[in-house]
């Protein structure tokens, strides 16, 4: 199943709604997404995992890659709603320790600051 | 006029739906064919279907696909393009005069985007030309880039040990299922001396050469490091440093590495960011998990380096994702339950028996999946205890 890419803005945070497999060009796709964002000064971004079944290593390294743009671009990228099989990826390659993630789309939101508001 | 002297000859399969189109193409093709090529012949068909029907049968040197203002304006005709120029090069010939169509009709497939309007001799052949020349140099390179790919799988093929290590009361095999035809999975022995055989089984990010030459790099450091550092930590730490040299952060390996003392059945591994083994000793069964990052991310990276004791009759299954993340058609996972029952299958197998299994029952799981899936290894180390 090819990944979906929905996207929402919430004040000046923009969170995207992914649903499928995150793995091969999927990942590239995603990143592109990103970059896409971040050229319109929307840097502060949320993904929204809960209906992602797996993420592999390619799109791992996407990841990461974006979240040193978005912060090197002045924002951040949090992760929220990790499926069991993600966050045990995630535990594996101690990458929990590099990305915040949430299970609450209102703490996810609220993390970023009261600058974010709407 | 054309400039160049005629000595082709070119047949060209025009598909336009509306006749008096296609009869003022063919016309016009006539009048080129004088002065570009030495004879142009037209095969003319109504439709997309019968044009694929066509270069099954025949050879054409380009295609000629009309639009209807309609048809390009709805971008409906775009897909035959996709379809068509995988056997020729296709020239859009369109009644619409709109940039942004030419750009997306390009960006599907198009050699070029002509005006029907506006066509001319000179100018229908002068596409025509480019538009098979074009065409002859990417199936030339295309032909040299899978050739090439195939000499890298072969010498990726090369890079795997030839044969098992020696390890005294200790059987030691693997198997390696590459996905495409370079991949990023890779496993290694290397003979320390005094019984001590070190293993791994590394995940290098990436499908395809970028993967190929990351996997090629880590093993070339890890065997040159090997002899040289005392503990497994040690080497995960110096081929960390090594790998680290250029930042960009989005490739990175996963491995498990691991020292076997044959004479007493000691293991000490560190798994960097890899999935978790499993120990199977009599009804016991532990799972060996991550015990810090892959390498490559972090220069400041922290890993344990464990311990665990390979009693006579234990076996270890070390595996890269590709094994337990093989979905079948339903998008089920194989999981570590699938290792676990191929291994409850075979309880006295030997360990390149039990690794080949295993990377086949993998495949066999995801057999109707369509999306493709990843490279598929598996190490086994069997206390023998003889």
């Amino acid at each position: 199943m090819a990944l979906r890419i929905g996207q929402r803005d919430v004040g000046h945070l923009t969170i995207l709604d992914l649903r499928g497999k995150l793995a091969g060009e999927a990942g590239e796709a995603l990143a592109q997404r990103i970059e896409d964002l971040v050229a319109v000064g929307r840097t502060r971004v949320i993904l929204n995992l809960r209906d992602v079944s797996f993420i592999d290593s390619a799109a791992l390294g996407e990841l990461l890659s974006k979240h040193g743009a978005l912060r090197a671009a002045g924002g951040q990228l949090k992760l929220l709603h990790l499926t069991d099989r993600v966050w045990d990826l995630m535990v594996t390659t101690k990458l929990e320790l590099v990305f915040e993630t949430y299970r609450s789309e209102a703490d996810a939101i609220r993390s970023f600051g009261q600058e974010s508001a709407p | 006029m054309s400039t160049r002297a005629a000595v082709e000859s070119v047949r060209v399969l025009l598909v336009e739906r509306d006749e008096t189109a296609a009869a003022r193409v063919s016309a016009l093709l006539e009048r080129a064919a004088a002065p570009a090529f030495r004879t142009a012949e037209v095969v003319p068909v109504a439709e997309a279907r019968a044009a694929l029907a066509q270069l099954e049968a025949r050879h054409c040197d380009v295609v000629l696909l009309g639009l209807s203002r309609t048809v390009a304006q709805s971008g409906a005709g775009f897909d035959d393009i996709h379809q068509l120029d995988r056997m020729a090069p296709v020239v859009v010939l369109s009644a619409l005069d709109d940039e942004d169509v030419a750009v997306r009709a390009m960006q599907r497939g198009a050699q070029d985007y002509l005006v029907k309007d506006r066509l001319t001799p000179d100018l229908l052949a002068r596409s025509i030309r480019y538009a098979r020349e074009r065409h002859r140099l990417l199936a030339e390179q295309t032909r040299r880039l899978k050739h090439e790919l195939k000499i890298a799988a072969f010498v990726q093929q090369s890079f795997l040990p030839s044969r098992m290590p020696a390890a005294p009361g200790h059987d030691i095999g693997a198997h390696l299922h590459a996905s495409g035809q370079v991949g990023g999975d890779f496993y290694d022995f290397i003979e320390l001396g005094g019984d001590r055989v070190a293993l791994a089984l590394g995940d290098a990010s990436g499908k395809g050469i970028p993967g190929a030459i990351l996997m090629a790099e880590t093993q070339g450091v890890l065997r040159a490091e090997a002899a040289g550092c005392a503990t497994p930590l040690e080497l995960v730490q110096t081929l960390n440093r090594a790998l680290l040299h250029d930042r960009s952060q989005d490739r990175f390996v996963t491995l498990f590495y691991g020292v076997l003392e044959a004479r007493t059945g000691e293991f000490t591994f560190v798994n960097a960011g890899h999935p978790r083994a499993v120990l199977e000793d009599g009804d016991t069964e532990s799972t060996l998990r991550s015990t810090g990052p892959p390498l490559r991310l972090f220069a400041d990276a922290a890993w344990e380096e464990r311990t665990v004791l390979l009693r006579a009759g234990a076996r270890l299954v070390v595996y890269s994702d590709g094994v337990t993340e093989a979905q079948d058609e339903e998008e089920r996972f194989f999981d570590l339950e699938g290792v676990q029952a191929v291994m409850a299958e075979h309880p006295d197998c030997p360990a390149a028996e039990l690794a080949k299994h295993i990377c086949h029952a993998a495949e066999r799981f995801e057999r109707d999946n369509p999306d493709p899936g990843d490279d598929k290894t598996v190490v086994v180390i069997r206390a023998t205890g003889t």
